[in-house]
């Protein structure tokens, strides 16, 4: 013991030593303290102060509205409003029973459904989205423990059933899911801004502190070639020809004639906008760009148009035309029978002699008549900016088989949309010139410019006296003798063609017990064209011809289209036609 | 100070001692001193007392504002719900199906085919179509 102590006292008690190692332990220790001085301060300093303020910071997403889908005329056709949602957190829910109750009659579901929601695992579920923000409030004024409400956008559609297969609908979360809400859906979308401020301790924000706001930027409004008087006018006269015995369906297209602008377009049955769950999925397309059909005679125009720019025929050209035709493996009849006519080319069109036409294709040739119809847009999209767009089917003529060579001239083994049939009347009443429809007028920034759309780029079809030839056969329809009477309209003169296909039976891949589509295009004034209207009616159970069936749907909104836009007779009469040359 | 000589310290000592003396001669001087630093430091603690309360009162009006905009930002936000309230009656009463409806409830029908007066240059008028009085019953409203 004592010799140790000695020692250590020894080493000890020498002064230098001890100040020496004193010193090297301070210095260890300071160096210690300022490297994490400088560590804490300097190198991650910023970090620090940047978490204690994160603290009191609150950030705050400020939703941006999305952009309004318009009309011609500045209709809002969709809109969106500020909406609330009402959330709970069922692990913050001490009485799920009462609280079920309170909420059952303000929510209008039953407390047992929301029971279940109140007491499901995890810590968010949606109880009601997009609702008033006035019916939200006076849920948070209940002061529930676990209940709390979002901000959100929701969708309106104040014109519900009018135009809702081309303006489409959202999704719950506001992505466009069908028609230009789908298709322009990064336009409509707008950036969502966000608030930052300080929080003191009773939310509210600190005066002059950190506090900066980044607006939300709302989405571009998409303005419509649509009028939406004009397509509620049209939707109505569809239901009308819906209410028919054997119809299931009906389509059709109105185009300005001049600009090629689609001012209305529509199916029926169609569904409500505001609610689309409400219908089979299948009705949610919109039919008049997605849907094929076969177009009977209504193609027989473009047959005519062919023979008429190749010089074969005039409209007085006279054919001998017996009531049947045999073409390769099939005998193409006439819909009544009758002994053989001296028709004008004119007659031919306006009684439509499905033998007469055959015999003017066999004069073009397949190769020219397949060349006429891709002329006119056949087979081929027409680009609008709508989604799901169909090409129709129009087969190379190479592969035609014997029996289509004999009757794609009158509009059977060939599809289009009604859509397609619109616009190749459009060229013949523009002068000949095919404007490729288009349904979106401008883009209007959220600041209010313009942003242009790139314009369709018109081709022409026809020289102008062939569509000039071609109009003044196509009147002969709707007048003395021709297939459509009913598409007349007091004072006005009317161009069109009717059609009567057949429709496939999709049970037997045959045509036999499919029913019709009964069919009509025309345009009015005759000899002033103004706007083109495009019907198909859809009868599986029915057998009324294009005539009978389509016409009338035509008139009512033609003489709507007419007289709503303040577009005058002419005033001249029409022409005398003279379909045959017998004496009778 | 142990190293310091010991004869150093009653000279010290000495020199406070006459210091008294020192400061009786400068007092003539030196007597507005005090009378002058009384208003000086009244200055002083008025500035002082001054900007605190100035600084209070500020800082009373930027909280008092803050609590103004909140409450007028709360305004606005009500007054633009209710204006998105009337715009959804608006659009709402004025689409298509509403209007029609609306007009077969007052006993309209849709209108016949209209006729045009045409004014020519020339200053004659011509009557193109016949107007004729709108008889066709209502189309049925959409069954929804």
């Amino acid at each position: 013991m004592s010799p140790r102590r000695g020692t250590r006292r020894l080493r000890l008690s020498d002064p230098h030593r001890r100040v020496r190692f004193g010193l090297a332990v301070v210095l260890t220790v300071l160096t210690i303290i300022g490297g994490r001085l400088v560590q804490l301060q300097g190198l991650d300093g910023m970090k620090y102060a940047a978490a204690a303020e994160e603290l009191r910071l609150t950030r705050l997403d400020l939703p941006a509205a999305r952009g309004q889908i318009l009309d011609r005329d500045g209709n809002a056709l969709a809109y969106s409003v500020e909406a609330r949602a009402i959330f709970a957190d069922p692990g913050m829910i001490v009485a799920p029973g009462r609280t079920a109750l309170a909420l059952a009659p303000l929510l209008a579901t039953s407390a047992d459904a929301l029971m279940g929601e109140l007491t499901a695992d995890g810590r968010f579920v949606y109880l009601a989205r997009g609702l008033d923000p006035a019916g939200a409030q006076a849920i948070m004024d209940l002061q529930l423990a676990g209940i709390g409400e979002l901000v959100e956008q929701r969708r309106e559609y104040p014109a519900e059933w009018t135009a809702a297969q081309v303006v489409g609908f959202v999704g719950q979360d506001e992505t466009g899911l069908a028609g230009i809400e789908d298709q322009y859906d990064d336009v409509l979308t707008g950036t969502p801004g966000q608030l930052v401020y300080e929080q003191g301790r009773f939310g509210l924000p600190i005066p002059a502190a950190t506090h900066s706001l980044e607006e939300a930027v709302p989405g571009s409004d998409v303005q419509l070639t649509l009028d939406q008087d004009l397509q509620f006018t049209l939707e109505q006269a569809l239901a009308v020809a819906n209410e028919n015995a054997g119809v299931s369906s009906a389509q059709a297209v109105v185009l300005d004639v001049a600009t090629g602008q689609v001012l209305a377009m529509g199916g029926s049955p169609g569904y409500n906008a505001a609610d689309p769950g409400g219908v089979r999925g299948d009705q949610l397309a919109n039919p008049t760009v997605s849907h094929v059909i076969e177009p009977g005679s209504v193609n027989k125009m473009i047959t005519f148009a062919g023979a008429l720019e190749e010089g074969l025929i005039t409209p007085e050209t006279e054919l001998t035309v017996p009531d049947n035709i045999a073409v390769s493996d099939i005998v193409i009849n006439d819909a009544w029978g009758h002994a053989p006519i001296h028709f004008t080319a004119t007659g031919i069109l306006g009684k439509s002699s499905n033998v007469g036409t055959v015999m003017l294709a066999q004069q073009l040739g397949n190769a020219r008549l397949e060349e006429y119809l891709r002329r006119f847009g056949l087979g081929t999209a027409t680009g609008i900016e709508l989604p799901a767009e169909s090409n129709g089917i129009l087969l190379p003529h190479e592969e035609w088989s014997g029996s289509q060579a004999g009757t794609i001239p009158f509009g059977q083994g060939v599809s289009m949309t009604v859509l397609q049939m619109a616009s190749m009347f459009q060229a013949v009443a523009n002068d000949g010139v095919l404007v490729p429809p288009r349904i979106v007028d401008q883009v209007i920034g959220p600041d209010g410019t313009v942003i242009d759309q790139p314009g369709s780029e018109p081709r022409r079809v026809l020289e102008p006296d062939t569509s000039a030839d071609l109009r003044y056969m196509l009147e002969s329809v709707t007048n003395e003798g021709g297939t459509a009477p009913l598409a007349r309209i007091d004072g006005y003169r009317v161009a069109g063609k009717t059609g009567t296909a057949q429709r496939p039976n999709p049970e037997c891949r045959c045509y036999a017990g499919g029913g019709y589509w009964a069919t009509f295009a025309g345009f009015a004034p005759a000899d002033d064209p103004r706007y083109v209207i495009a019907i198909s009616v859809e009868q599986p159970g029915g057998s009324g011809g294009g005539g009978v069936i389509a016409a009338p749907v035509f008139t009512s909104i033609m003489s709507f289209a007419l007289g709503d836009n303040g577009v005058a007779p002419t005033g001249t009469p029409s022409p005398e036609f003279r379909l045959t040359t017998d004496e009778d | 100070m142990s190293a310091l000589p010991a004869y150093d310290r009653p000279q010290r000592v000495a020199g406070r001692r006459t210091e008294p003396t020192r400061v009786s001669l400068q007092r003539p001087v030196a007597a507005p001193a005090p009378a002058g630093r009384a208003p000086f430091v009244a200055l002083i603690l008025f500035v002082i007392g001054a900007g605190l309360i100035a600084l209070l009162v500020l800082n009373t009006a930027i909280a008092a504002d803050s609590f103004t905009e909140r409450s007028l930002s709360q305004q606005i936000a009500q007054l633009r719900l209710q204006e998105q309230e009337l715009q959804q009656e608006i659009g709402a009463a004025q689409a298509p199906a509403a209007l029609a409806r609306a007009a077969v409830e007052q006993g309209m029908l849709p209108a016949g085919p209209p006729g045009f007066l045409i004014v020519h240059p020339d200053g004659t008028t011509q009557v193109v179509g016949e107007a004729k009085p709108a008889t066709r019953p209502p189309p049925p409203a959409r069954r929804n």
